[in-house]
């Protein structure tokens, strides 16, 4: 994926706006610009790149036709992951989604712009995230990787908030666990 | 603080440094771009439509598609079995000479990619269909008794493990006109099963909106 400079506020509510009046090309900046991490998290939530595609473009389609929704409570990408974690849950609760290993390095392939250099090795790392039982990765991933509270986690999830702090809890052990291993 | 405590911070740690984005495999702007061109933002209704068929009843509705889809799904591979003789594909493609891209990748080759000869042409509108559909599945399914959600569910799944399973063969066999036309209906398959449970979802209420 190529980074760009980071765009503005100010660019992106530009985006937004234009947007909301019908402009694809505003909305292929707001994907260009939040697609990576929507993916990411996908594929982190469902473990299949497949899947996490399908999840993407149904985020970003459910996102442009939910725009005139959209009242800017949140920040647009907090807005774009609720409904990526939806899209991953929806396919995922209803035990339909068909778990396919990974092949090794595809999707680690890519640089990450601004990925500090890590006494875990990220592969290892990654790799055990994946590995953990569905409950604790997906609050693992949100509350982790992507920063949200066990507020704003639970709410994604739609589980109670000391469920979601349990299931941080024993990612963690898990985690420990594997990479001790 | 130090030991089991210190670790978990370090791990923690580690996690948060983890990358948040991670590029897709391929563009999906253009599945995207199409679905959202015919659609104006904020459009509620979805285009199913264009896609639907009646051919079920509304008395017994999802139970009958479920079943039907099914027999479509138990068709493709049984057809799929006999065009490939008894073994799995997956254990036939260990036997075969390495292609020159994995197979996993290959066997993503999605319909704009797949060569169905003369037998008739799947174009944008098939995408746009198929991307506003899953999506209006996806919003409309929890209408649905239970049993039926889960009836759906496993009968999307077994359409799109076909869908892998023919799409790995063709990989292997690109010219195979059988193949081809196999994974033509297939397709079809998943897209009318897409559009009628959208339309008769849509016809019971919400239980809740989001």
């Amino acid at each position: 994926m190529t980074v760009e400079s980071q765009p503005s506020a100010d660019e992106q509510n530009e985006w937004l706006a234009r947007a909301r009046l019908g402009d694809t090309r505003a909305f292929e900046r707001i994907y260009r610009e939040h697609s990576g991490k929507v993916y990411g998290l996908c594929l982190r939530l469902t473990r299949d790149p497949a899947t996490a595609e399908d999840c993407t473009q149904e985020t970003f389609i459910s996102a442009w036709r939910n725009l005139p929704g959209f009242e800017g409570r949140s920040a647009l990408g907090t807005w774009l992951h609720r409904i990526a974690v939806n899209a991953a849950l929806a396919r995922s609760r209803k035990g339909s989604l068909e778990i396919v290993p990974q092949p090794a390095g595809e999707d680690e392939d890519t640089p990450y712009e601004g990925q500090a250099a890590d006494e875990t090795p990220p592969m290892d790392l990654e790799a055990a995230v994946g590995s953990l039982p569905e409950g604790a990765r997906h609050v693992l991933v949100l509350y982790g990787i992507y920063g949200y509270t066990h507020e704003e986690a639970a709410g994604m999830l739609g589980i109670a908030v000391g469920t979601c702090k349990a299931q941080l809890h024993r990612a963690r052990r898990l985690l420990r666990e594997r990479l001790d291993a | 603080m130090t030991g089991k405590n210190g670790h978990d911070d370090a791990l923690l740690r580690a996690v948060r440094r983890m990358p948040q984005d991670i590029a897709p495999r391929r563009d999906l702007w253009s599945g995207i771009e199409a679905a959202i061109t015919a659609a104006p933002s904020g459009v509620a209704s979805l285009d199913a439509a264009r896609a639907k068929k009646a051919w079920t009843s509304r008395l017994s509705w999802p139970y009958a598609l479920a079943a039907g889809v099914g027999c479509m799904a138990l068709g493709a591979l049984l057809t799929f079995g006999l065009l490939r003789g008894q073994a799995p594909i997956s254990q036939q493609a260990t036997n075969l000479p390495a292609p020159t891209a994995p197979l996993e990748q290959q066997a993503a080759v999605r319909y704009s990619d797949a060569n169905f000869g003369g037998y008739e042409a799947l174009g944008p509108e098939y995408e746009q269909a198929r991307a506003q559909l899953a999506i209006g599945l996806a919003q409309r399914l929890d209408r649905l008794p239970p049993e039926a959600q889960q009836k759906v569910e496993r009968n999307l799944a077994e359409i799109r493990r076909s869908l892998r399973e023919i799409n790995l063969a063709l990989a292997l066999d690109p010219d195979s006109t059988l193949l081809q036309q196999l994974l033509l209906s297939t397709y079809q398959s998943e897209l009318a099963m897409l559009a009628n449970v959208n339309q008769m979802a849509g016809e019971i209420p919400a239980r809740s909106e989001t």
